[in-house]
């Protein structure tokens, strides 16, 4: 399961992937979102003098932890859904949103 | 209290301040061909505010662009014209309204849930044969005739608002039922006064019964886009329900599970740079 870690810039390695942009003082995008670290953004950001990022990371999950978090993702689709009937479609962007959640969130 | 006459509306939209000129150029070159695209960059460059936020839209992530662009004129030469002209009728038509007078109206979640709007219509434009910039536009915009309502009319839209949160109902039901109209049927109304192209006219005022357009509107688009961002829950409060989604607008677009799966992710990173580019 992908999940989002904040780490120490020191703790950051190549090749791992941004999860949220970083952005300076003025608004401005340094590095976007989704870009693979490489040794040149390593540096700029250390120059930067940037504290910690937020990267993308791989974590095993327990099948209880699983259901604990299907539940519960469940439980605020239906929320969202309460009102959005049992039409086809309707139903396809429930389950979409699930699998997303499911597969991709913590 | 008394329902709204249509009337009453458009009296009101007729007294508005006019739009900044380099914007009602922009809508009017939609329909012509032969524009002089410097003359109207410069004509932007001069408005310091509109031309800060769409620099900000400009080097988001959002375009890709390995170096920053810091003037108008570059970002039409690196970007297009049509790209810059969504742009700025995005960043430059909502703030013309001020809507802080209207208890009840949340303009960080409007503009929250307008972005989510524009980055799903913009990710599944292409694959339906839509104009991705144009898409973005149109998300960014559909919501508008709350905007116009919340700041010309905000005693009579906060008690729409109220009864939205007391019946837990859709908020165009609420408006209806309160007002006489919904923010679609007044969004068509501005789209009407200030000529906005046919596109943008039907994303506004159809997005919720797109199945009244022809085949090839932008109004499925943003109709799909806008169930699409409230699955997502992306304003993060307990009264946001998804519509039931039209099956004409869905079948038109040719879309299933896995292409709207394939989307999520890239509106949920681009979020908080969209929202924080667009914020005034």
């Amino acid at each position: 399961m992908k999940t989002q870690v904040s780490l120490a810039l020191a703790e950051v390695e190549v090749g791992m992937r941004l999860a949220v942009a970083v952005i300076d003082e003025g608004g401005h995008i340094l590095v976007p979102a989704g870009a693979e670290i490489s040794d040149s953004i390593l540096h700029g950001l250390q120059r930067r003098e940037v504290a910690e990022i937020i990267v993308e990371c791989e974590r095993e999950e327990d099948p209880a932890q699983r259901e604990e978090r299907r539940l519960r993702v469940t439980a605020q689709l239906d929320q969202l859904f309460r009102k959005a009937g049992d039409g086809a479609e309707t139903r396809q962007l429930y389950l979409a949103i699930l699998t997303y959640r499911l597969e991709d969130k913590a | 209290m008394n329902k709204l006459q249509r009337e009453q509306i458009v009296a009101r939209l007729k007294q508005l301040p006019a739009l900044p000129a380099s914007i009602s150029e922009l809508l009017a070159s939609f329909g012509d061909e032969d524009i002089d695209v410097a003359r109207i960059a410069h004509q932007i460059a001069r408005d310091q505010g509109l031309t800060a936020r769409v620099l900000r839209v400009a080097n988001s992530s959002f375009y890709g662009l390995q170096s920053r662009v810091g003037t108008i004129h570059e970002a039409v030469v690196i970007l297009g014209f049509r790209a810059v002209r969504s742009m700025v009728l995005a960043v430059g038509m909502n703030a013309v309204f001020h809507s802080e007078h209207c208890p009840g109206f949340d303009t960080r979640s409007y503009l929250r849930h307008c972005a989510a709007v524009g980055l799903a219509a913009r990710a599944l434009a292409g694959s339906s044969g839509h104009n991705p910039e144009l898409a973005f536009t149109g998300g960014i915009l559909h919501d508008i005739g709350q905007l116009v309502l919340a700041a010309n009319f905000p005693a009579q839209y906060a008690e729409a608002l109220a009864y939205r949160r007391q019946h837990d109902c859709f908020l165009v039901q609420a408006e209806r039922d309160v007002l006489g109209v919904d923010h679609g049927e007044v969004g068509g109304l501005l789209a009407e006064t200030w000529r906005f192209p046919i596109a943008l006219h039907e994303a506004v005022a159809d997005h919720h019964q797109p199945a009244g357009s022809l085949a090839g509107s932008l109004a499925d688009l943003i109709h799909v886009a806008d169930g699409v961002a409230h699955a997502l829950g992306v304003v993060h409060l307990a009264d946001e329900m998804v519509a039931p989604l039209e099956r004409t607008a869905w079948l038109r677009l040719g879309l299933d599970v896995g292409r709207i799966t394939a989307i999520l992710a890239p509106i949920e990173r681009e979020m908080e740079e969209t929202c924080q580019a667009l914020a005034t």
